[in-house]
């Protein structure tokens, strides 16, 4: 294989990302931009493609953070749904202008003449996003604020370097394939081919339910060494085997019947596995909470470079897709809402620049690239429920197309029943439960929320249009603060707020008179899987007897059962808890010793699960339910997706 | 830290009060005692008494009177003329009595401050090294209750501190898990205290202790105050942690100096026993300050921002009261309360 590579001598050329057959090389600035950047062997430079995703998050002046934490809140509002519809139109998930749109002024990758460009754009960002905050919540509209001129700008990166020193491997496209395969001698490829099928047909016997889906890993080994050039050779057989150990995972996802269990992490031989074919690095077990064992340990964002640096060798991530993840990786993205608006806009994308291999039906080979995606965001971020629900409704949808409809058509159904998803269940079902909350709101309530909830948040705003009297109470808790970003909404809006952090819950309860809560995913036994802390609050809201409101999309509901926080939860960073952003003299965990290090273990958990009979009532676009009313809607309802 | 001074101050000013009536009181019994033995040897030679504190009957009144309604401490210590007056009014002829009346008086006063400077030292003694006869008890709940254990705590203690250090001492082997008291983080710094005796020790965050409740033997912690009737005022968030802990029923245990029992009786306790902090504590300033600004022409500020300090905790949630006379329920701890800071009805309960 290396004998193949060595023998050309003039570089080319590389597509990059997705394209069709008939399309000309000239990309939009999307895939090419991706080109553009030069290659990651110059760390500095790729730290700056770093800095472009980390600058809304790690500007160091307080009052940068704040703006930026209203700027990228993850509720998708009411009022912001216009903007996200003209979006969703224009570009619906615009790749370019969200790499390269916030570009720090700092990295001047894009060189010297776009500088100012690339400053006046970021900086115009971070002033609209001071007045735009409500529009800024929705994934592509934090980034279409950019100008519009910054795609030219691209185009001129894409002139000046048309040298990608990186290969860029793509999926199943033929058409490029083809005069690649051209330079390589006809008899080592049979060979190759021959033994890549038998390994197909080998693991056809084993993976019964997608067969091909093995299939379709071994044949992308086919294509990728024609088209490799300098790129490191292990990483085409580290994922021949990663295709196949993944699309068992994700068969077992498939199974509708019985939710499956979760990879447990203290199981030695899978999680060998696991580091084996992820494509992030597994952080060390440093501090590594004993109780916490079975859960995959947190990957903060210090990744980010070797991720931008690996982005070419990904073959078969679509860029969307790729951002996507990235943007949970960091923490950009957060919110069961947005992350799974975000989601299925990248899939969107994704299956719009797909083509089907040839020998591989659409049906099979689309579902294992969609398992493959899923795969590498659960490695940024393990999903969310509601996030999961979506994924199979989609992959339902996918297995439903009739085998006889060409791919065009298929595609443009796939596409405008994941914008069908977002509307029903996640746009109209927010507005309903606007509605229905509303009307639980009288005149001189104080109503107190924790967190930032994007349903909450709406009802509010709502409440507050109609004209209705209420004061309300943020709670919030470190080490998120997510509570800042809603209670720069609700002041700005004019309501009368009292913020507070969650110690103080017992002090500020006397005053309360409603309790709106938000959750994750609620689960079969009434469960409410939540932000961590929102049992406490709800904990306390019961002993003062304060009814307690969940606001929930139906999608959201899960026929899981949980019975404690414990054994099913997401850890965050630890080192979050350890600092104390802005306040040094607190911070008295620096500067320890190994020794006292090695005793000492931080705990940061992302979700806590409410039992159910702190919880008075759920609000969800089915209307107003008790918790025991939570699997009757699962199942019934849950057929919705299949007949669809 | 300052705010404890709040109520432990007043605890110790009361103490003192009591030690001054106490030990006057013990000076007038001794007194009365000598005054019968010497009113039994009436008829005895009168010189011999010239030696003794002799007092008539009005001062024996006096004396009795005294013992019933405590003086001023105006009158014990400053010798005011009532006494004196008390001696001119008495029969004639005692002039030389009254001299030595109020030689005795001074020499008394003189006996009395020097028995009072004595019990308050005794007292010092005792508040800092309170957490001796606490961390004792460690040993008896090690051995019913602890075998690797998990236990909770919250905020910073010394006392608790202390606590976990003996017990580790002990060979017992437990996981100390600390929920950082946001926004004062004192939950780092006994985290950090930990580490350094060697203890296995795990933070969370307020936030996440109703998650963890669940896997939690027992929690452990200091109170700033011990009111009458048992409640306590604690570092705020503890009310949550309370609540939790009863629900999954887990022991919570409160470690208490004896000088941190107040008579006081919470009366709306979040509002008059509280105390508010600075609210940059929670948000920067300069973050939200367009909100907060009072001068606006509306005149109320759009935000209100909260950060008490502490949190009353009712007597029913706590499971054992541990002090440095005694361990109990909060029941026999409000009698032990009234013992110490009134002079009627001492009950002593001893361990």
């Amino acid at each position: 294989m290396d004998a193949r590579r060595v023998s050309r001598a003039v570089p080319r050329v590389r597509q990059v990302g997705f394209f069709t057959p008939n399309e000309l090389p000239q990309q939009p600035g999307p895939t090419r931009s991706q080109s553009g950047p030069p290659n990651s062997f110059s760390p500095p430079l790729s730290g700056s493609p770093a800095s472009n995703f980390l600058s809304p998050v790690m500007i160091p002046p307080p009052r940068h953070l704040s703006d930026n934490l209203g700027g990228r809140t993850a509720a998708v509002p009411v009022p912001g749904r216009e903007n996200a519809g003209e979006h969703a139109t224009v570009g619906s998930y615009n790749p370019s202008e969200s790499v390269l749109g916030l570009a720090s002024p700092p990295s001047s990758r894009i060189g010297d003449g776009e500088l100012s460009e690339g400053t006046e754009s970021s900086l115009g960002w971070y002033r609209r996003s001071n007045s735009a905050k409500y529009a800024s919540s929705f994934p592509g509209g934090g980034f279409d604020l950019s100008p519009v001129k910054q795609p030219e700008s691209v185009a001129g990166v894409e002139a000046k370097n048309p040298l990608p020193e990186k290969s860029e491997v793509q999926k199943e496209e033929a058409s490029n394939s083809k005069p690649l395969k051209a330079k390589t001698t006809k008899a080592e490829r049979c060979a190759l081919q021959e033994s890549q099928r038998a390994t197909k047909a080998a693991s056809k016997v084993e993976a019964n339910k997608s067969g091909t889906s093995g299939g379709a890993a071994t044949s992308k080994p086919v294509k990728q060494p024609p088209q490799k050039k300098d790129g490191p050779p292990v990483a085409s057989s580290i994922a021949a085997s990663e295709r196949i150990g993944v699309d068992r995972l994700a068969e077992k996802e498939r199974k509708k019947d019985v939710p499956p269990p979760r990879m447990q992490f203290d199981d030695e031989s899978r999680v060998g596995k696991a580091k084996r074919r992820s494509v992030l690095n597994q952080p060390e077990a440093r501090n590594r909470v004993e109780l916490f064992r079975h859960l995959p340990p947190h990957k903060n964002g210090t990744q980010l470079p070797y991720l931008e640096s690996k982005f070419f060798e990904l073959h078969e991530k679509h860029p969307a897709v790729y951002k996507v993840g990235l943007q949970y990786l960091t923490g950009d993205l957060s919110g069961g809402n947005a992350r799974c608006i975000a989601m299925l806009q990248a899939f969107q994308e994704a299956i719009k620049d797909y083509s089907t291999p040839p020998e591989k039906t659409l049906i099979r080979d689309l579902t294992s690239k969609i398992s493959g995606f899923v795969s590498f965001l659960i490695e940024c971020r393990p999903l969310s429920m509601s996030m999961g629900n979506a994924i199979r409704f989609l992959k339902s949808r996918i297995a439903k197309l009739p085998p006889s409809i060409s791919e065009s058509e298929a595609k443009a159904a796939l596409c405008s029943d994941i914008d069908r998803f977002i509307n029903e269940k996640i746009v109209l079902a927010d507005k309903v439960i606007v509605r229905h909350a509303a009307t639980k709101i009288r005149d001189g309530d104080v109503l107190l929320t924790y967190g930032s909830p994007c349903v909450v948040e709406m009802i509010l705003l709502y409440a507050h249009e109609l004209g209705k009297q209420f004061r309300v109470v943020v709670i919030d808790s470190r080490p998120m603060l997510e509570g800042q970003k809603l209670l720069r909404m609700l002041v700005s809006k004019g309501l009368s707020c009292t913020y507070t952090q969650i110690n103080a819950i017992s002090y500020i309860m006397h005053e309360v008179t409603r309790v709106f809560l938000g959750a994750s995913s609620i689960l079969s036994n009434g469960t409410v899987y939540s932000r961590v802390g929102t049992a406490s609050v709800a904990m306390v809201a019961y002993a003062f007897h304060v009814p307690v409101l969940i606001c929930c999309e139906a999608y959201k509901f899960h026929e899981r059962v949980q019975l404690d926080s414990i054994c099913f939860n997401e850890l965050g960073d630890p080192d979050a808890i350890a600092e104390v952003p802005g306040r040094v003299y607190v911070n008295y965990l620096d500067n320890l010793t190994d020794k006292q290090k090695e005793n000492l273990e931080l705990l940061n958990l992302k979700y806590d699960a409410t039992p159910s009979y702190y919880i008075s009532m759920i609000v969800t676009d089915y209307g107003t339910i008790p918790p025991t009313s939570v699997p009757v809607i699962v199942r019934e309802y849950r057929k919705e997706y299949l007949l669809i | 830290m300052d705010a404890m001074a709040e109520f432990v101050v007043g605890n110790i000013v009361r103490r003192v009060l009591y030690i001054i009536r106490e030990e006057d009181l013990s000076l007038t019994t001794a007194a009365m005692v000598g005054l019968n033995l010497s009113a039994v040897s009436d008829d005895e030679d009168d010189a011999d008494r010239d030696d003794q504190p002799v007092l008539s009957a009005t001062a024996i009144a006096t004396a009795s009177r005294n013992a019933l309604h405590p003086p001023s401490l105006q009158t014990l210590l400053e010798d005011v003329p009532d006494s004196a007056a008390v001696q001119h009014t008495s029969s004639s002829g005692r002039d030389s009595e009254g001299k030595s009346k109020s030689a005795d008086k001074s020499s008394r006063n003189r006996k009395l401050k020097h028995d009072v400077v004595e019990a308050m030292n005794e007292l010092i003694q005792d508040v800092s090294t309170c957490h001796e006869p606490i961390v004792v008890r460690v040993e008896h709940i090690h051995q019913k209750y602890l075998f690797l254990e998990v236990i909770l705590t919250f905020g910073s203690s010394r006392t608790v501190l202390q606590f976990l250090c003996v017990a580790k001492e002990r060979k017992r082997s437990f996981l100390v898990l600390v929920a950082e008291g946001a926004p004062r983080y004192q939950g780092h710094l006994l985290a950090k205290e930990l580490v350094t005796r060697g203890l296995q020790t795990t933070l969370i965050t307020g936030s996440a202790v109703f998650a963890m409740i669940s896997r939690v033997n027992m929690v452990i912690v200091g109170a700033y105050a011990v009111l009458a009737n048992g409640g306590v005022i604690a570092p705020v968030g503890l009310n949550m942690v309370a609540l939790a802990a009863q629900k999954y029923v887990v022991p919570f245990v409160v470690l208490a100096g004896s000088h941190k029992l107040c008579p006081l009786y919470p009366h709306n306790p979040e509002v008059l026993l509280n105390e508010l902090r600075c609210p940059s504590e929670l948000l920067d300033f300069g973050e939200f300050s367009d909100c907060l600004d009072f001068g606006s022409g509306i005149g109320a500020s759009l935000l209100n921002v909260v950060n008490p300090t502490f949190d009353y905790v009712p007597p029913k949630l706590v499971s054992l009261f541990i002090t440095d006379i005694l361990w109990s329920i909060s029941a026999l701890l409000i009698q032990c309360g009234d013992a110490m800071h009134s002079p009627v009805s001492a009950i002593t309960v001893s361990h």
